[in-house]
C-alpha cells in the first residue's frame, strides 16, 4: 500500500483570529517498503504531516489517499473505515512511554488489538510477537508493571503496542529522543529489523547521523512545505543548503564540506564515516593522491 | 581561598537499604571555574550523582561537601541548594509561574531576598542568558531552548556559583541544544560559572575541560576529552561511542597514517589533514 498526499494543506484553528498555516501544498507519496526520514526544524510541520498519514488530522486542503493495485481511496471519504485506517498505518508519538497506563506490559500492548475486536488467542499471539519484535524478553517483562522498566524499555513497550496492530506502515516521531547512545542504537536496529521484514517506515529525526545510516530516502521540510526529497546522497550533497537552513548534517558530511572549503575542493561529499576514511586514505597517500 | 567547590569522597548511595547501590565509591572534586562533563548510559548513576551534588540526596556512605558544607548537615541544606543550582532535562517540568520574570523570582522569594532587590537581580539574570526581552511573556509560549535558558536564569538570580545540568539538552532540537550549550559555555568563560554538564552527547563532552564516564554506579574513566575518547574499548563496554571524527582518525592511524591522537572535532581533523599534506610537500 502507498500513501499518497495530494496538495495537502493544514491550517490550525482555521477561520479564527489564531489561525496558523502548518502545511501547504504537500505532494508526497510514501511507497511500500521504503524507509523515509522526515527532517526539518521544530515547527517545520513534520509532526503535523506525520499525523496526516494515519488520518489523525484531517487536512484542511487536498486529499490523503491509500492506494494499491485495486485502486485508491480517500481516507477521509465516505465509507472509509477509521478502524482499518489505524490498522494500516501505526503512529508512534514523541515520548510514547508517557502514554503507558496499564498495570502490566502484557495488558498495555494488548490494548490496541483488543479494540480491534480480535479474539483472545489472536490477541495473546500478537502481544507476544510484538514484545519479541521490539527486542524484549516476553517472559521477563509481560507481567511486570511498565513503570518498573528503564526508559528505553518503556519506549519499546509503547512501540510494541503499535506493532501489535500489525500496521503495514509505521510512522515514528523522534523515536530516539532523549535516549542514551546504547539504547538509541538498539532502538534503531529494532526499527531496521521491522523494515527488513517488510514494514514501511517513516521516521522523524533530528539526528542526521542516524538518518544517514538507516534511511533510504530523506524528505526535508521547511515552513510547512517539502523543500527537498531524495536519497541520502542527493540530500547531503546539498549539505551547504542544509546548513544554511540551520539543519545539522552528519559529522562526516560536515568534515567533507569543511575540507572542500579549506583547500581540498575535489574532496568527495561523504556522509558515512567509512566513506570519509576511504577518501582521506586516497587523499593522504596511495593512488590519486592530491597532496 | 577554597579551590574545590564540590568535594565528593568515597560516596555510595542506594535507593533501598539492601539494594544495589546506584552510586558506588565515587570520589571526585570540582574546582572553581571548571566545565566538567559526565557521560554514561541510562541507569549508570549520573543523575543520582547529580542529585548528591546539591544535597537532594544524602550519601549512604562517604561525604559530599559543597563550599566546605557537608550535605548531610540538614541545617546547611538551603545554603547548599542556593550555591549549587540544578537544571533538569524536561523544560516543561521546571517552570512554575505564568510570567517569565516571576519564574526567575520564585527561588528568590524562597530564600528571603528583599523585594526591592529582586528586579535588578532578575533583569541581570535574564540578560545573562539573553532572555531579557521575554521578561513579561508567558513561559508556555517559549521554545524548549528558551525555557531551559529561563531555568538557568533562575539559578543565576539565586547567585549560584555552580550549576549542575542533568541532561539539560536531551529533549531539545539541534538549534535549542546549540542555544543552551553556548549560553552555558559563555557563562563559564565570561562569568566563571562552574559547570557540571551531564549529557549523552559526545560532541558536547568533547568541549569540556574534563570528562567523567560512569558505568554501573562507578567512575570508570576520567580525564581530558582526548584522553577519555581514546579508550574506544572501555567506551564501547559502557555503551558509549567515540565521536565519529575520532573514529575516522583512529582508523587512519591504524592504517599507518601519522594522525595525532586527540582528534575530537571536524576542525581538529581538517587541521591534521593540512599538517600531513604540508609535511608531504616538504619531502
Amino acid at each position: 500500500m502507498r500513501i499518497v498526499l495530494e496538495k495537502v494543506g493544514y491550517e490550525y484553528q482555521q477561520g479564527s483570529p489564531f489561525s496558523a498555516v502548518a502545511l501547504k501544498d504537500i505532494d508526497l507519496t510514501i511507497r511500500e517498503g521504503e524507509f523515509v526520514a522526515l527532517i526539518g526544524h521544530t515547527g517545520s510541520g513534520k509532526s503535523t504531516l506525520a499525523q496526516h498519514l494515519n488520518g489523525l488530522i484531517r487536512p484542511t486542503q487536498g486529499t490523503v489517499y491509500y492506494e494499491d493495485e485495486e485502486g485508491r481511496a480517500d481516507i477521509h471519504g465516505k465509507g472509509y473505515s477509521k478502524k482499518s485506517l489505524r490498522r494500516q498505518v501505526g503512529l508512534v508519538f514523541q515520548y510514547p512511554e508517557y502514554q503507558l497506563f496499564e498495570e502490566t506490559v502484557q495488558k498495555d500492548v494488548a490494548f490496541g488489538p483488543k479494540n480491534l475486536g480480535l479474539d483472545k488467542d489472536e490477541i495473546d499471539a500478537r502481544v507476544k510477537e510484538a514484545i519479541t519484535r521490539v527486542g524484549l524478553d516476553y517472559d521477563a517483562v509481560a507481567e511486570k508493571s511498565p513503570f518498573e522498566l528503564s526508559g528505553g524499555q518503556m519506549r519499546r513497550v509503547a512501540i510494541a503496542g503499535v506493532v501489535a496492530m500489525r500496521p503495514g506502515v509505521l510512522v515514528l516521531d523522534e523515536p530516539t529522543a532523549g535516549l542514551d547512545p546504547g539504547s538509541r542504537e538498539e532502538l534503531l536496529q529494532m526499527i531496521k529489523g521491522l523494515h527488513d521484514s517488510g514494514t514501511t517506515i517513516v521516521m522523524i529525526s533530528h539526528n542526521m547521523d542516524d538518518v544517514a545510516r538507516y534511511a533510504g530516502r530523506i524528505v526535508v521540510m521547511q515552513k510547512g512545505t517539502v523543500v527537498m526529497d531524495g536519497t541520502p546522497r542527493e540530500i547531503f550533497s546539498r549539505g551547504e543548503e542544509l546548513e544554511r537552513m540551520g539543519l545539522d548534517v552528519p559529522q562526516s558530511c560536515r568534515l567533507s564540506l569543511m575540507l572542500r572549503k579549506d583547500g581540498f575542493p575535489d574532496f568527495p561529499l561523504c556522509y558515512r564515516p567509512e566513506e570519509v576514511t576511504e577518501a582521506l586514505e586516497k587523499l593522504l597517500g596511495g593512488e590519486g593522491r592530491a597532496c | 581561598m577554597l579551590k574545590n567547590l564540590i568535594e565528593i569522597e568515597n560516596v555510595s548511595f542506594s535507593y533501598e537499604e539492601e539494594g544495589e547501590p546506584a552510586v558506588k565509591n565515587v570520589s571526585l572534586s570540582i574546582p572553581k571555574g571548571a566545565f566538567y562533563a559526565v557521560l554514561g548510559q541510562n541507569g549508570s548513576g549520573k543523575s543520582t550523582l547529580a542529585k548528591l551534588m546539591n544535597g537532594l540526596y544524602k550519601p549512604s556512605s562517604g561525604t559530599v561537601k559543597v563550599y566546605g558544607m557537608d550535605t548531610a548537615d540538614d541545617d546547611k541544606t538551603w545554603e547548599i541548594r542556593q550555591r549549587a543550582g540544578m537544571v533538569f532535562q524536561n523544560p516543561d517540568n521546571q517552570l512554575v509561574a505564568t510570567v517569565v520574570k516571576d519564574d526567575v523570582a520564585f527561588g528568590l522569594e524562597n530564600i528571603g531576598v528583599p523585594t526591592e532587590d529582586m528586579p535588578a537581580r532578575i533583569e541581570q539574570a535574564l540578560r545573562d542568558v539573553g532572555m531579557q526581552e521575554f521578561a513579561d511573556r508567558s513561559p508556555h509560549h517559549l521554545s524548549g531552548g528558551q525555557k531551559q535558558r529561563v531555568a538557568i536564569a533562575g539559578a543565576l538570580a539565586m547567585q549560584s556559583d555552580i550549576i549542575i545540568f542533568d541532561e539539560a539538552t536531551a529533549m531539545l532540537d539541534p538549534r535549542g541544544r546549540q542555544e543552551v550549550f553556548s549560553v552555558v559555555q559563555q557563562l563559564n568563560r565570561n562569568r566563571g560559572l562552574t559547570v557540571v554538564w551531564i549529557t549523552h552527547y559526545m560532541e558536547e563532552a568533547a568541549l569540556a575541560d574534563r570528562v567523567f564516564v560512569m558505568h554501573r554506579g562507578e567512575v570508570v574513566l576520567e580525564g581530558t576529552p582526548s584522553e577519555v575518547f581514546s579508550h574506544a574499548d572501555i567506551l564501547k563496554k559502557c555503551k558509549l561511542r567515540q565521536p565519529p571524527v575520532t573514529e575516522i582518525a583512529e582508523n587512519l592511524r591504524e592504517k599507518g597514517f601519522d594522525i595525532s591522537s586527540g582528534v575530537l572535532t571536524a576542525e581538529d581533523m581538517v587541521r591534521e589533514v593540512k599538517r600531513l599534506c604540508a609535511s608531504s610537500w616538504k619531502k
